[in-house]
């Protein structure tokens, strides 16, 4: 029951606390930026600004939107698969591989919602994720699913090994990784690169349908911290009591999207042909290693 | 980096000395033909050529004597000689002297053969005359680019007998489909995030590599010099000329004054001199760090952007305490200035020049450091050199292709002569070299201010008795931060008879094309904002559909009206 409980306040609180992030991750870049930046609801009151406008939407936009929709489902399911710092199975049983199609589905979603739309700048934008978001996406997939096989985990009910194992360290750098990319910041967010694209995929959107996609940008943002999140913390769940545990992962969610944020902040845009390129390379050296390194049981 | 001094060594650039020699090579280029040459004011030479052999006289003088466009006009001067008149100018900037080509076009036939394909500089500015003052051009096609779409043909605002404020009721035209291209254009503007001004580009690309690109602007033209040749008096105009542009005013006013002193001779106080070169410094200070910082914006570097503004913002209040406004400075008059800098503000300015000089240093190393704005500037907008000198570009544009071209030395005017400054060169042509030349050419400015506060000497800031005769002609230019302005002026009674102002953009836009062909779509961006284009001052419209590298065809189609517009 303490265990059902604690996910579901870790699921109400991934809702609410999103945008507040969101904003707390703007101050930190205005801070960075040498400016003042906004309060800490500010993107709470953009989106109600937006939720306020009325509802306009484009030929494009419905099948936009409705994708959005089924991503902002498909973040909250995510999230409650993602175990909160605990030994806990919320889909018991087929935990783990429901997380892997659940991220793996989020990843496609936003490639589908590249190509519904007719608006060069969006097919263009579209384009350009589909390319970023294939290449991360069979990255993304490799490091969950090596996580568990190098914690020795079949399901989250159980407890993962204490001790942690050197193949351990490769898997998380490519987890880190291919989340952050995943999280569709600087220098990733190419495919809505603002001075050529005018925001590609979202130039369809507009009032509660652009309110709803940036809301689900939010989501998607969360889920890839929290992967971080969980990857950190799985050595140490067996050494912690559930609410410290939990207490660890909550805190540590935070700490990871203002990394990202910090990160997005000291680096320019990329292009999609380099963008590509380094991700390819990069990923093929850690997929490498750390299966190896798996596989061999170290 | 290397510095070139170009190959008059021997001649003072821009004194009697090398405009007796440039005279004289004309005399023995255009011997065979039938032209009258003689000195106008300041450093330059007249050319006068009958039409039929303008042609002959530009080729001489652009390719033999390696001379580039400036920039041309035309003007009615029925009223005077009963004819309209075209002048070309260009410059020899190994010599610092300008050749103008003047053209007698009789009233009841009113065309001059092209000297564009001669030429290419030449392109926009003959068109222009061409829609303003009515001389057509033969040897060429023709479109219209500086007046609207719907404005009644045969109607030529800078003709002297149509009365300024003219409002003609719209014409309506069949619109002209673009041509069709089976590829997705991208439209760029007018109104785009990555322009932050009134114009239009369509890149068509081809999977992400732009394969063309359309180009249309002139979308608010102000009619400036209509305003100033039928309302406004000599003392007026240097307001309303520093106001052709947000960014570098403070040029265009210098540039308007200079062509008028040197028109009717008059000699300003040296302090004024200094003072005006001390502010065009600030001012170029204040636009090189603003193109910084929009550069890093395009980057998605924004961290680089607010810190090159957090500068910039010194130097705003910098130019304040100096002139009264953060920009648009209005201290130029004819004869001086209306502002001095006494001694006890100079350990200010250099208080705030030794500020902007260290963060500027840190911020320049650390942007150019980090690893995606240095990867996407390199090998990206391309433009080289024997097509950068075909095109007449100017300014930094110029200096990134290995062109060794800055009118502060080449025709030395105000107090430049007296400071030693170096000009940035490199050869690459690509955004790399167009931003560092930029950067380092920030550094040389707050040098040059500091030899200018050092040595300035005293005495009077203006004169305030002179005599404007009336009929003179003078070429004046400026070294603006995106390279040279020119302004063209003929003197009349009360206010000039003809006034032309050339704003550096108008001479690199048509290189974009160049620059933009065959790279990615993600580098347009930086590419179109690497030439610092300032539309307001440029303004116009062209559609050229280019195919090999070669001009196709030249179309008109019809103008998307926009309202207002202002300068980033």
């Amino acid at each position: 029951m303490l265990y059902i409980s604690l996910q579901v306040i870790y699921v109400v609180l991934a809702v609410l606390i999103a945008p507040v992030l969101d904003s707390l991750e703007r101050k930190i870049k205005a801070k960075i930026h040498s400016r003042i930046g906004p309060p800490i609801l500010q993107t709470w009151y953009d989106l109600r600004k937006l939720f306020n406008k009325e509802l306009v939407l484009s030929r494009a936009a419905l099948p936009l939107v409705l994708i959005v929709l089924t991503m902002l489902g498909l973040c909250v399911l995510t999230l409650l698969a993602i175990p909160a710092g605990i030994p806990f199975a919320f889909f018991s049983g087929l935990d783990i591989p429901f997380l892997v199609v659940l991220i793996a589905s989020i990843q496609g979603l936003i490639i589908a919602a590249s190509v519904v739309s007719d608006n060069v700048y969006a097919v263009i934008g579209g384009f350009r994720e589909f390319a970023i978001g294939i290449v991360n996406e069979v990255a993304l997939i490799t490091a969950v699913i090596l996580i568990f096989v190098s914690t020795g985990l079949t399901s989250f009910a159980m407890l993962p090994e204490a001790a942690i194992r050197p193949s351990y360290i490769p898997v998380l750098v490519l987890l880190l990784t291919s989340a952050y990319v995943a999280s569709g910041r600087i220098p990733f967010d190419i495919g809505e690169a603002e001075p050529e694209l005018a925001s590609g995929i979202l130039i369809e959107l507009s009032g509660p349908a652009l309110g709803t996609a940036l809301y689900s940008i939010l989501m998607k943002r969360f889920v890839c911290a929290s992967l971080s999140a969980l990857a950190l913390v799985l050595p140490l769940v067996r050494l912690l009591n559930p609410l410290a545990s939990f207490a660890v992962f909550t805190a540590l969610t935070t700490v990871m999207w203002i990394i990202h944020g910090i990160i997005a902040v000291l680096l320019g845009r990329s292009r999609v042909d380099i963008a590509a390129k380094a991700l390819v390379l990069t990923y093929s050296i850690l997929i490498i290693s750390s299966t190896a390194l798996v596989g061999v049981g170290l | 980096m290397s510095e070139e001094e170009g190959n008059s060594g021997q001649v003072v650039k821009g004194s009697e000395e090398a405009i007796f020699l440039v005279e004289n090579l004309l005399r023995k280029k255009l011997s065979e033909l039938p032209v009258k040459i003689y000195r106008a004011a300041g450093d330059s030479i007249v050319v006068e050529v009958p039409r039929r052999y303008l042609r002959d006289a530009a080729n001489a003088v652009h390719n033999d004597l390696d001379a580039y466009v400036r920039t041309c006009a035309g003007c009615d001067e029925r009223e005077i000689r009963g004819i309209y008149a075209v002048y070309h100018i260009l410059g020899l900037d190994n010599y610092g002297v300008n050749v103008i080509i003047k053209v007698a076009v009789p009233e009841n036939d009113a065309k001059v053969p092209t000297i564009a394909d001669i030429a290419p500089g030449a392109d926009w500015c003959e068109l222009e005359f061409r829609d303003l003052v009515g001389i057509d051009l033969t040897g060429r096609p023709t479109h219209r680019l500086v007046l609207p779409d719907d404005w009644p043909d045969g109607l030529h605002p800078l003709r002297r007998d149509v009365p300024y404020g003219v409002r003609p009721p719209p014409v309506k035209r069949e619109e002209v489909s673009l041509i069709e291209i089976e590829r997705p254009g991208i439209p760029v503007g007018p109104y785009h995030p990555a322009l932050h001004e009134p114009e239009y580009f369509e890149l068509y690309v081809e999977g992400e590599t732009v394969i063309d690109v359309r180009y249309r602007g002139f979308h608010v033209h102000r009619g400036i010099e209509k305003l100033a040749e039928s309302k406004l008096t000599y003392k007026q105009i240097p307001f309303i000329a520093e106001r052709i542009c947000g960014i570098c005013g403070f040029c265009h006013s210098t540039c308007y004054v200079m062509a008028v002193e040197k028109a009717a001779g008059i000699e300003v106080p040296e302090r004024a001199d200094y003072i005006r070169a001390i502010v065009l410094e600030i001012e170029r200070i204040h636009s090189h760090l603003l193109w910084l910082g929009v550069a890093c914006h395009i980057l998605g570097y924004d961290a680089g952007f607010m810190h090159t503004w957090r500068i910039r913002e010194k130097i705003m209040a910098l130019a304040e305490y100096l002139t009264g406004s953060r920009k648009t400075y209005g201290i130029n008059i004819i004869g001086g200035v209306r502002k001095d800098i006494n001694k006890e503000k100079v350990p200010k300015v250099l208080e705030v020049l030794d500020f902007v000089e260290k963060e500027t240093k840190n911020l320049a190393d650390v942007l150019l450091s980090v690893p995606e704005v240095k990867r996407r500037l390199t090998g990206t907008g391309k433009l080289y050199r024997e097509e950068a000198r075909k095109l007449s570009v100017v300014g930094p544009v110029a200096r990134a292709s290995g062109l060794y071209r800055d009118v502060r030395k080449d025709y030395p005017y105000l107090a430049y002569k007296h400071v030693s400054f170096k000009v940035p060169l490199y050869t690459e042509g690509d955004n790399l070299a167009r931003t560092l030349v930029r950067v380092e050419e920030l550094f040389e400015s707050i040098s040059i201010i500091r030899q200018l506060l050092d040595t300035m000497p005293g005495g009077d800031i203006r004169v305030e008795e002179y005599e404007i005769e009336s009929g003179r002609v003078s070429v004046a230019s400026v070294e603006a931060p995106r390279g040279e302005d020119v302004h063209f002026l003929i003197t009349g009674e009360g206010r000039p008879y003809r006034w032309r102002v050339r704003a550096p953009t108008y001479q690199n836009i048509p290189a974009l094309r160049a620059m933009l062909r065959d790279q990615q779509l993600a580098d347009a961006p930086i590419t179109i904002a690497s030439i610092d284009p300032c539309f307001s001052c440029t303004d116009r419209l062209v559609i050229v559909e280019v195919s090999g590298g070669k001009v196709r065809r030249v179309r008109r189609i019809n103008v998307v009206k926009v309202a207002g517009g202002k300068v980033w």
